[in-house]
């Protein structure tokens, strides 16, 4: 864990973390210190803030056309602002049976549902609404945004159960289908799927113009492969098994696993998603550090 | 070895168990759960270790174990009984029943079924003796009862195929008999065939020996195809004072899928004269009419044929026709009567068509003996002895028909007694309602129309008045000969109304009354026209001609040349070519003759110019390839259950139970299948290490 250490962080070993039963509590303990302001709207419309031009169209409202502009170049333009409104904000949490698994304590699931918490927590702060969304291959419970819900979507994240193996891309279509208001997404999985369905999953739910943030969870024994000893592995979700010598080819599945992360970033900053890979044996407060970091990088871009 | 309950083999597939267990148990030591195998599946590593049996001893030993205990509840048994004995007790009777129906020429069956009776007949042992014996509708003894099998052999070798059909009560029987006389200890039938349905009838007495193997050879073919010209009738019609034939016939199409544009040709004395294109559904039958045509000879050859299949033999039938005959009747009236005298009769005989009747009628007192040997039937209407009361017998004599109707002119002397079959006597009067006709002998050929019920009733008509008819005592030499006279029908009050008598090939018949409407009201009557044409037929002899004949059926030369008009002359013979142009002569008497080919029988009288043409066809029940229930074969056989007809219904049988109870073998296997159980127990326990069957779990939430 050192080696993760920042100066002015407050790191907390998710195995301490898991202690706390009360994840609301664990969400205060985490998020305690990112009190800043961390996004911006991603809705364009009435506010101080002016963000472009655009040209008019029939049936806008003439009261926003720019007439200095007008004047200029005798072309009708409309003045757009960045919304300082409180955004819609969904935690989408995969617990599809190979979220179960953990190698150090904490599995990846704990692990999604801490990280889901300290971020609605957070946003709670912020006077954002509060929406949860867990999924497996279908979705399997839905809380509406809504700035009451923090209570609900931490109960919801405390109860949840894995029981079905995971799909992304019949939840994905129908969430795409179900977000009538763009907001921010925060989807927590362990992407066990080929990095272009990822993306093709996603990829509805930023045509909707919401702002994505993917959280890639997954187990050191999953990146690293550390075993040993000649064994049948099964998988979680499908319950098949084949004989596995890891000797043999540990070193090739690590380089796999580290082509499908390169691959599963590439993608998705091509896609204008934000991604970031979250190793159970991080501290949540350094992951959450990282991203924010990030993010407020990203938003100066923008 | 027999058992008791052969289902317990289903248990047999417990034998996928242990190797189950030996092909995924036995290899994986540890289990380890992970999240996914995407990544692991993606790499090119096989594990042959997992697909390997290691412990074969064990393996070997569990399959024993489930083995022994299945066949301990199958119950086994060993069956005594003459089959398990035939085989080891000494040389063998062993009769090949060969099927040489024409069936049996479709595809290659022929071929296979020799090739089958070789291969029994080359089984068999020095010791052993073969019978061959070939059947169709009727069986040969080729070869009997030999040691010497290279004559059985090349009698097989010889065999031909007949065109006749099936039958396998003939061959079963030659079985039968030669099996009776047989010494030999044991028995046995090899039938090969392709065991038609239409050949078999179940028959009773159709048993063989007892301790006999029944041994069916089936040749047959998988859905066989046979297309059949099953019929072809020829039927007359007058057009413009022409005879025409128009030619009906049937196909039978004995196939699963329909015959589409089958071409059925007619062909007449060998020229082709019509074709029709028709579809013949599949499992039934079309009918084809061709255009009439004209008849202009005597025996005409058609033939109805399609095209070749798997089955040539049926796809011709032949038939013959000639211009109907007209029969000559020479109608004598007494002297200085009027020709309307006969009215009623000349009207009925002038009606026929089957034969039509071709009549004279002139005064008994102007016949030369040359006019009579012109007519085959000559009618005495109420006329008195001929003066040439000698030919008239000799006429009748050399076959001709005589009817003697008794009226008030007919007066009989001395001539009578070498001619009627009873003296004509005084004139008898019936007043009031007459006398009706009251014992009549429906046996004869003449009142055998009328024996059904409905068909015609003689007792309606009134007799007024008739001759009394003393009719002459029997012969002593008569023996058990029918008797050259008898009575064929009698008055109510007994007294004779119709006789009969035979004189050498001829019949005279006595008729004691009237035919018009004086003495009785039977001219009146419906019967009086078919009772008149079948007086006349009778003493003519006639027969309708047939079109066709079956393989098979025998037929009688010398009267087929007689109903031609052919007269033989006495002791002159006759010959007779076949289809396939052999010449069979005959001296003497003409003897029937069996037909054994299909096509046209030419006959020639040797005495007589002319020849007569007779078709003859292949038995159509035997273009039906559907093939017979084995079962149902060897068990009317045996009388009982089996392919072996060995069980014998006077010795005690032994029912399979109480056999089996006896032998009690099922206790030893299981006891062997329980202890070897124990056994491998013990062994696998040895070989098995303590860490099999661990799971290692990393750690996995809920």
């Amino acid at each position: 864990m050192e080696q993760h250490s920042l100066p002015g962080a407050r790191f907390v070993d998710p195995k301490v973390l898991a202690r706390i039963g009360n994840l609301e509590l664990l969400a205060k303990t985490v998020v305690d210190g990112f009190i800043n302001g961390l996004h911006r709207s991603p809705y364009f419309g009435a506010s101080v803030d002016f963000a472009e031009h655009r040209g008019y169209m029939p049936g806008d409202d003439i009261r926003r056309v720019d007439w200095k502009l007008f004047a200029r170049t005798d072309r009708y333009y409309l003045k757009e602002y960045e919304a300082d409104t409180n955004a819609n904000f969904s935690v989408i949490l995969d617990i599809s049976k190979s979220m179960t698994f953990g190698s150090r304590g904490v599995s990846k699931l704990e692990y999604g549902k801490y990280v889901c918490a300290c971020l609605a927590y957070f946003a709670q702060k912020q006077r954002d609404r509060i929406g949860c969304i867990t999924f497996d291959s279908d979705i399997v419970t839905h809380i509406p945004p809504s700035a009451k819900h923090l209570e609900r979507v931490l109960h919801t994240l405390d109860r949840v159960k894995s029981e079905r193996k995971g799909d992304l891309k019949v939840p994905m279509q129908k969430m795409a289908e179900h977000f009538g208001r763009r907001g921010i997404l925060l989807i927590v999985s362990d992407l066990y799927e080929d990095p272009e369905a990822v993306v093709d999953a996603i990829k509805p739910l930023r045509f909707r113009g919401n702002d994505i943030i993917v959280f890639h969870v997954m187990d050191p024994a999953e990146i690293e492969f550390t075993f040993d000893e000649a064994s049948s592995f099964q998988d979680l979700e499908t319950g098949e098994q084949i004989p596995v010598v890891p000797s043999a080819l540990a070193d090739e599945y690590r380089r796999l696993v580290q082509e499908h992360i390169a691959a599963l970033s590439s993608r998705m900053s091509q896609n204008r998603v934000d991604y970031a890979l979250l190793n159970t044996a991080t501290p949540l407060d350094y992951a959450l550090f990282k991203y924010l970091s990030a993010r407020q990088r990203l938003s100066r871009v923008r | 070895m027999a058992f008791l309950a052969p289902l317990f083999f289903a248990a047999l597939a417990t034998f996928a168990i242990p190797v189950l267990i030996h092909l995924t148990q036995r290899e994986r030591k540890q289990i380890v759960e992970f999240p996914s195998l995407m990544f692991l599946q993606k790499i090119p590593y096989q594990s042959v270790r997992r697909r390997r049996i290691r412990d074969w001893p064990l393996l070997a030993m569990r399959l024993t174990a489930i083995l022994l205990i299945v066949l301990a509840f199958a119950r086994p048994f060993f069956r005594k009984e003459t089959v398990a004995l035939a085989s080891t007790m000494g040389p063998r009777e062993v009769v090949v029943l060969l099927d040489h129906s024409y069936s049996m020429a479709y595809g290659d069956r022929w071929d296979r079924a020799k090739a089958a009776a070789r291969r029994v007949v080359q089984n068999l042992s020095q010791s052993d003796h073969a019978t061959l014996i070939v059947f169709g509708t009727s069986a040969q003894l080729e070869v009997r009862a030999t040691a010497e099998l290279s004559r059985v052999l090349s009698a097989i070798d010889a065999a031909t195929l007949s065109a006749e059909g099936t039958r396998y009560a003939p061959g079963l029987k030659a079985a039968q008999r030669v099996l009776a006389d047989s010494t030999l200890p044991s028995r046995e039938v090899v039938m090969i065939s392709d065991f038609q349905r239409t050949g078999w009838v179940r028959d009773e007495n159709l048993r063989l020996p007892e301790g006999t193997i029944f041994t069916p050879v089936p040749i047959t073919d998988p859905q066989p195809v046979n297309l059949t010209v099953s019929s072809a009738l020829p039927q007359r019609t007058m057009f413009s004072g022409q005879e025409r034939v128009t030619v009906a016939a049937n196909v039978i199409n004995r196939g699963s899928a329909a015959a589409t544009n089958l071409q059925v040709h007619l062909d007449l004395d060998g020229r082709p004269l019509e074709t029709r294109t028709i579809t013949v559904p599949a499992n039934g039958p079309a009918s084809v009419s061709f255009q009439p045509f004209t008849l202009a000879r005597a025996f005409t050859r058609g033939t109805v044929r399609i095209g070749d299949d798997q089955l040539k033999q049926d796809n011709a039938f032949h038939f013959v026709v000639s211009p109907a005959q007209r029969l000559p009747v020479l109608l004598l009236n007494p002297p200085g009567a009027s020709r309307e005298s006969s009215l009623f009769l000349q009207r009925a005989l002038g009606i026929g068509t089957t034969p039509a009747f071709q009549l004279d009628v002139r005064s008994a007192d102007n016949i030369a003996s040359s006019d009579l040997d012109r007519h085959r039937v000559v009618i005495l209407n109420d006329a008195a002895a001929l003066s040439s009361g000698q030919s008239l017998k000799r006429f009748v004599s050399s076959g001709g028909g005589l009817l003697v109707v008794l009226g008030e002119h007919a007066v009989w002397g001395t001539d009578s007694n070498d001619l009627l079959p009873g003296v004509p006597g005084n004139v008898v009067d019936r007043p009031g309602r007459g006398a009706a006709l009251a014992e009549l002998d429906y046996s004869h050929q003449i009142l055998e129309l009328f024996k059904a019920p409905r068909s015609g009733n003689l007792s309606t008509a009134r007799f007024f008045r008739y001759r009394g008819v003393t009719m002459r005592p029997a012969p002593a030499t008569a023996g058990k000969q029918a008797p050259p006279q008898r009575v064929i029908a009698r008055f109510d009050d007994g007294a004779v109304a119709l006789a009969e008598r035979t004189i050498g090939s001829g019949h005279v018949i006595l008729w004691a009354s009237t035919l018009d409407n004086y003495w009785n009201d039977l001219a009146l009557k419906p019967v009086y026209l078919p009772f008149v044409h079948g007086v006349v037929r009778h003493l003519a002899t006639y027969e309708e001609p047939s079109s066709w004949f079956t393989v098979g059926g025998v037929v009688d030369p010398g009267h087929l040349l007689q109903a031609a008009g052919f007269g033989l002359q006495a002791g002159t013979g006759a010959m007779i070519l076949t289809p396939s142009g052999k010449r069979v002569e005959q001296s003497g008497a003409p003897t029937p003759v069996q037909l054994d080919e299909p096509g046209f029988y030419e006959i020639h009288g040797r005495g007589s110019q002319g020849a007569v043409s007779i078709a003859s066809n292949v038995d159509t029940a035997e273009s039906d390839l559907t093939s017979l229930d084995m079962q149902e074969l060897t068990a009317s056989l045996a009388g009982g259950a089996g392919t072996n007809a060995a069980s014998s219904s006077d010795a005690p049988v032994m029912t399979p139970e109480d056999q089996e109870r006896r032998q009690n073998f099922w206790w030893y296997l299981l006891m062997a299948g329980i202890v070897l159980l124990g056994l491998e127990t013990a062994i696998s326990n040895r070989m098995k290490g303590p860490i099999e069957g661990t799971v290692v779990r990393p750690m996995v939430a809920e």
